[in-house]
């Protein structure tokens, strides 16, 4: 495995554990408890944590200054694709919460803005999910040294 | 990912230069070994930069090292373009 694949299944286990969670369990303080400072603080967590993900990759690199070769335009094009995948899943994911939505409460009916917070952490944690795992799939194995 | 039926003759080359491994050939080619053994099995087919990259590690042309079949012609070669 090189770094960008240990990187991406990594992220594909990490990932969903770090913000879904917290971002679950903010979403349902809020609705049990309102808007106080805790849920608020975790969703701050949990984008803080979102912005340290993208940026991890580029800051190790520069630390370790290595010249070795990390990632080239096969990992680009892996990440790139990923992306693409992610981003179909992430129009399907939308359809599907209006769907819902309006299936479960009806024509007349009406949602909490508290669903909003929801739908957002679920879209973030699936994007970098799909994206991830789609990218670890792209890898496959490895191949011996020869 | 997209490999457009390209063979190679890397493994053969690396054989040719003194058992070459394809961390070597990485390394002057300035990739990572995943992304040679991508495209020595013929799973991944590689930018022209780097195709001339790995050409000049075995100190000969592209063509030497990576064919196309003759009589192919990719479906959106024959659109002119924009």
């Amino acid at each position: 495995m090189n770094r960008a694949q240990e990187t991406s299944l990594a992220l594909t286990i990490v990932m969903p554990l770090c913000a879904l969670i917290p971002g679950s369990v903010a979403v349902l303080l809020v609705y049990t408890q309102g808007a106080h400072p805790i849920p608020l603080s975790m969703f701050t967590w949990v984008i803080i944590l979102g912005s340290l993900f993208w940026l991890a990759p580029a800051v190790v690199q520069k630390i370790h200054k290595s010249k070795k070769v990390v990632s080239d335009e096969r990992d680009l094009l892996i990440y790139k694709n990923g992306a693409v995948a992610a981003h179909i899943v992430l129009w399907l994911y939308f359809a599907v919460a209006c769907l819902v939505a309006w299936g479960l409460v009806g024509p007349q009916g009406m949602v909490s803005v508290n669903v909003m917070p929801l739908v957002l952490i679920g879209a973030v944690t699936l994007f970098l999910l799909v994206e991830y795992l789609a990218a670890f799939i792209q890898y496959g194995r490895g191949g011996k040294d020869e | 990912m997209n490999n457009d039926h390209i063979s190679n003759q890397i493994r053969r080359l690396r054989f040719d230069h003194g058992e070459m491994t394809q961390q070597e050939l990485a390394d002057k080619a300035g990739v990572t070994r995943q992304t040679i053994i991508a495209i020595e099995a013929g799973k991944y087919a590689p930018s022209l930069p780097l195709a001339f990259r790995i050409a000049r590690a075995f100190h000969t042309s592209v063509e030497h090292v990576f064919q196309y079949p003759d009589g192919e012609v990719p479906s959106d070669a024959s659109k002119p373009a924009p």
